[in-house]
């Protein structure tokens, strides 16, 4: 699961009302690397919650992401930055762990890189 | 055994380049041969030597179809790829690619190029199965897909579990979830999905089969196969960004046109873009997006156009791709 998805993903729990971001627990982290592309970056950034995305990338072990969002022409000219914004969003994995319900604490695995997101009977 | 001869001898003689090393049997059966689809029941046999590669063309003669392999330097150039059938991992609890996944992948194939102008930011599948749909999509996109991100969902675990295994075999990557249609993800994903694919459990069953553990869940649909395609419209409806398009897999069982109706009171255009039938059943691909001309009237025609059907040998060369050569075990594809 990369940080692009942990920001797309929220707590479905019944009655649940403030269900993001999940809360990352850490067992192992992959860097794959993966060809950048600065139009989907620029693109993609007005999606992204930033808090919960720099927060995410520094519990995954990454500590370049500002804590305030970048100006959007940052995004424009500054290539380091891209190169920086691209590899915490998509190129660190959370093969192992756990993503964590905000209120209520409930756990939704991850395994092999895949979160599961399946609800109990009584949760739904 | 004498038929068999007779292929190798025509094969020798139609394609200048065909080499003895590779020795091949081909037992072709068409069955039912329509403009639009043909079923065919092909058993082939064939042992290569060496590492050489090669492609696999066909051309048709009367009944009989005839299949060859050309040797490199006069391979048909694909202008597409897709997802191929011997990459694809297999599991019991999981639906492997079928008719059904073929047209939809058709479906998208035949859009290419609308596709690429429509330039998706996000793309997603809800149900991925076998991965066959996702992984084809991925690839026929390919470097001109821009940055573009996938994402594909499933109710069944083991079948996320095929879907990373044959994206890994074919070099693409999407993310997975292993979910309820697209449950965790709506609020977030809400109006950002350009492109959703859709090939959902559309067989009509018992009320009671629908949502079972198991390989069942790809099928069973409920009253006339709508229980699972109900649940996934309105989530589709809440995803799709205002530009996005679904590519959904129905039964004529399914009563296509009232999904349309129901579509178009929301806003949705919507088009049959791959029609496929074979004696018992139709599948209709429908493409929907958003308009705002769109009259919510249900008294009028909704846009409804039959996609002009691929050529017999394109249509074969698409079946061709998707049969597995290698080993030494006869490949049975059974149709009716």
């Amino acid at each position: 699961m990369r940080l692009l998805t942990h920001n797309m993903l929220s707590s479905n729990i019944k009655g649940v009302t403030n269900g993001f971001p999940l809360k990352i627990q850490v067992e192992k982290v992959v860097e794959k690397q993966v060809e950048i592309n600065h139009d989907f970056l620029r693109n993609i950034f007005p999606k992204i919650d930033w808090k919960a995305f720099s927060d995410a990338s520094r519990t995954m072990g990454y500590d370049e992401m500002p804590e305030e969002p970048p100006e959007p022409s940052v995004l424009e000219s500054n290539v380091e930055f891209l190169g920086k914004f691209h590899h915490a969003l998509l190129e660190l994995h959370l093969e192992e762990g756990a993503l964590l319900c905000p209120e209520t604490g409930r756990k939704f695995p991850v395994n092999k890189g895949i979160p599961n997101m399946l609800l109990l009977e009584d949760e739904v | 055994m004498d038929e068999n001869v007779n292929f190798q001898e025509k094969a020798a003689s139609a394609i200048p380049h065909f080499s003895i090393n590779y020795r091949f049997n081909v037992n072709l059966i068409p069955t039912s041969w329509s403009n639009c689809l043909f079923d065919l029941s092909v058993s082939i046999c064939f042992q290569v030597f060496g590492d050489q590669k090669f492609d696999v063309g066909c051309f048709h003669d009367l009944n009989m179809i005839l299949v060859f392999i050309v040797m490199p330097g006069n391979s048909f150039e694909m202008s597409y790829k897709i997802a191929q059938i011997r990459l694809v991992s297999s599991h019991p609890e999981v639906y492997e690619p079928c008719d059904d996944s073929f047209a939809l992948v058709d479906a998208l194939l035949s859009d290419r190029n609308n596709l690429l102008e429509l330039k998706p930011m996000l793309c997603m599948e809800v149900g991925c199965g076998s991965g066959y749909v996702i992984t084809s999509l991925m690839l026929m996109l390919g470097e001109e897909a821009n940055g573009a991100q996938f994402i594909a969902t499933d109710i069944n675990h083991h079948a996320i579990r095929v879907t990373q295994e044959t994206m890994e075999a074919h070099g693409v990557y999407a993310e997975l979830i292993n979910t309820d249609v697209a449950s965790g993800l709506e609020n977030r994903l809400a109006g950002s999905v350009d492109l959703l694919v859709v090939n959902p459990p559309y067989v009509p069953t018992p009320e009671d089969e629908v949502g079972r553990e198991g390989i069942a869940s790809a099928w069973a649909g409920g009253e006339n196969g709508r229980s699972v395609i109900d649940k996934i419209l309105p989530v589709a409806e809440k995803l799709l960004s205002k530009r996005g398009w679904l590519y959904m897999v129905t039964l004529t069982a399914n009563n296509p046109s009232q999904i349309c109706r129901q579509m178009m009171k929301k806003g949705y255009a919507s088009k049959i873009v791959v029609q496929r039938s074979t004696v018992e059943e139709s599948l209709h691909i429908i493409k929907f997006w958003k308009d705002n001309d769109i009259e919510a009237d249900t008294n009028d025609a909704i846009t409804n156009s039959k996609a002009v059907p691929l050529g017999i040998v394109d249509s074969v060369r698409l079946q061709m791709q998707r049969l597995s050569f290698w080993g030494s075990s006869d490949i049975n594809t059974t149709t009716n």
